[in-house]
């Protein structure tokens, strides 16, 4: 799968930059494409992550995971790669997130913070619970950030996705990403030492 | 003190609890596997098939039955609901050559025949009119689609009545499968793609069903508010039974 958010791909797009007439005659890079099967192999751990991360409780990713699919096979034609893929995808997570909690607070079913069912580790009881025990802290942590925050540790922190094609997806500069990341990682250091200590 | 390195620690703990199961991707797959079947009702003629093994989205496996049944149902509502036969299907829907045509169009189950593996109907939804599948294509079902006059105009901007036609049946369908989400994912697509259509009434009370079913928490001054604005509507008897808006009748419990 070709890497998204190149950098020729942006520069095509903005104008009055450099001679228009060679710019004219430039070859325009051809979009890139995507193959959705290989598309729903590499991101579907992402997706549900950010899913979970976003509030959609255990129960509902299967559902969320689905419609998260189902919009990504139908617009994946209008992906123009200007962006990247992860950050074009965690755009419907989000939405498909709000939407299913929408949902899940009329139902106003329990939060269950991990059900073995939808943990990928099996090595042993005891990691399983630090996991476990790991991941419902950063879901409390993240259930305390406000949207444009919560974006950053999703994509940040957890997922590694570069800060540059964060700013396009939050529309601020890079070095406000930078900052944003720093800061949420003092917050989380802060927010682990009280609750460690309390436990 | 919690070091930065217990920060990693505590992220990656987090990335493997939150990493879901094998098979938890084996049924996401399976479901949707399984909704890609009428993709080809929005026209893919001239896309090239997919060759790949895998069997996993047949997006571009659809055969000419397949594309031919669903050009008939869209031909069957639009007739049966009165619209211009002569218009004739509208062209095709953008498409870039090369992209699965799998699409969101069947996720929403029918009432009759839910797909394996869907998420049930809320058990808030209440009694709701009943369906009569197999006469849905020929003629207008209570709370169906508003029928048009003979001479109005088709003015929608981008993919044609046909296109808006089949996103308000999905929509439609998935508020009545409990499916609220996609239902309101649609209504959202239809609004970005047909903000000036005439079938603007049939969104806004099937995004209003959606809301009810769902039991948002304002969907009963909404209903109120389209009853008062669309008094003779065609959705008026489905959206007084669903939103419990008729007088005397009982608040929706909060849930």
């Amino acid at each position: 799968m070709p890497a998204a958010g190149s950098a020729e791909g942006r520069s095509s797009d903005e104008p009055g930059r450099g001679d228009p007439l060679a710019a004219r005659d430039a070859p325009v890079p051809a979009p890139p494409s995507f193959d959705f099967p290989a598309v729903y192999a590499q991101e579907f751990d992402f997706a549900c992550r950010s899913l979970r991360l976003l509030g959609v409780p255990t129960e509902g990713i299967e559902d969320a995971a689905q419609d998260v699919f189902g919009i990504v096979s139908r617009r994946l034609a209008e992906f123009d790669g200007r962006a990247s893929l992860r950050t074009w995808l965690f755009a419907i997570v989000q939405r498909v997130a709000a939407n299913q909690r929408r949902t899940q607070r009329r139902k106003q079913q329990p939060l269950q913070p991990l059900s073995p069912s939808a943990a990928a580790s099996d090595p042993s009881p005891e990691d399983c619970a630090r996991a476990a025990q790991a991941a419902s802290l950063v879901q409390r942590f993240c259930d305390g950030l406000d949207v444009g925050r919560r974006t950053v540790f999703v994509l940040a922190l957890m997922e590694d996705v570069p800060a540059r094609e964060i700013a396009p997806l939050l529309g601020i500069p890079l070095f406000t990403v930078y900052s944003r990341i720093r800061s949420l990682r003092e917050q989380l250091q802060r927010f682990l030492e009280l609750h460690e200590v309390e436990k | 003190m919690t070091e930065p390195a217990r920060v990693d620690e505590v992220l990656a703990l987090t990335r493997q609890a939150l990493t879901p199961s094998a098979a938890l991707r084996e049924r996401v797959q399976a479901r949707l596997q399984a909704s890609a079947l009428p993709a080809g009702a929005l026209g893919t003629a001239g896309a090239p098939e997919r060759t790949s093994g895998s069997g996993v989205f047949p997006g571009r496996r659809v055969s000419g039955g397949l594309m031919l049944g669903g050009t008939l149902l869209a031909l069957g509502f639009v007739m049966g609901y009165g619209l211009r036969p002569d218009a004739g299907e509208p062209p095709p829907l953008p498409r870039r050559v090369g992209v699965p045509a799998v699409t969101l169009s069947a996720p929403v189950p029918d009432v009759e025949e839910p797909v394996p593996g869907a998420r049930p109907a809320l058990p808030s939804e209440g009694p709701r009119p009943p369906v009569r599948k197999a006469s849905r294509a020929a003629a207008p079902v209570q709370g169906g689609l508003r029928p048009q006059p003979d001479d109005a105009p088709l003015s929608v901007p981008t993919g044609g009545r046909g296109a808006e036609l089949e996103l308000l049946q999905r929509a439609e369908r998935a508020v009545r499968a409990g499916n609220t989400a996609v239902a309101l994912m649609l209504t959202d697509e239809l609004e970005a793609r047909y903000p000036r259509s005439e079938l603007l009434e049939e969104r806004r009370a099937i995004e209003l069903m959606a809301y009810c079913v769902a039991r948002a928490s304002d969907a009963r001054p909404r209903a109120e508010r389209f009853l008062r604005d669309h008094p003779r509507s065609v959705y008026a008897e489905r959206i007084t039974a669903l939103c419990r808006v008729e007088p005397g009748g009982s608040e929706p419990p909060p849930i």
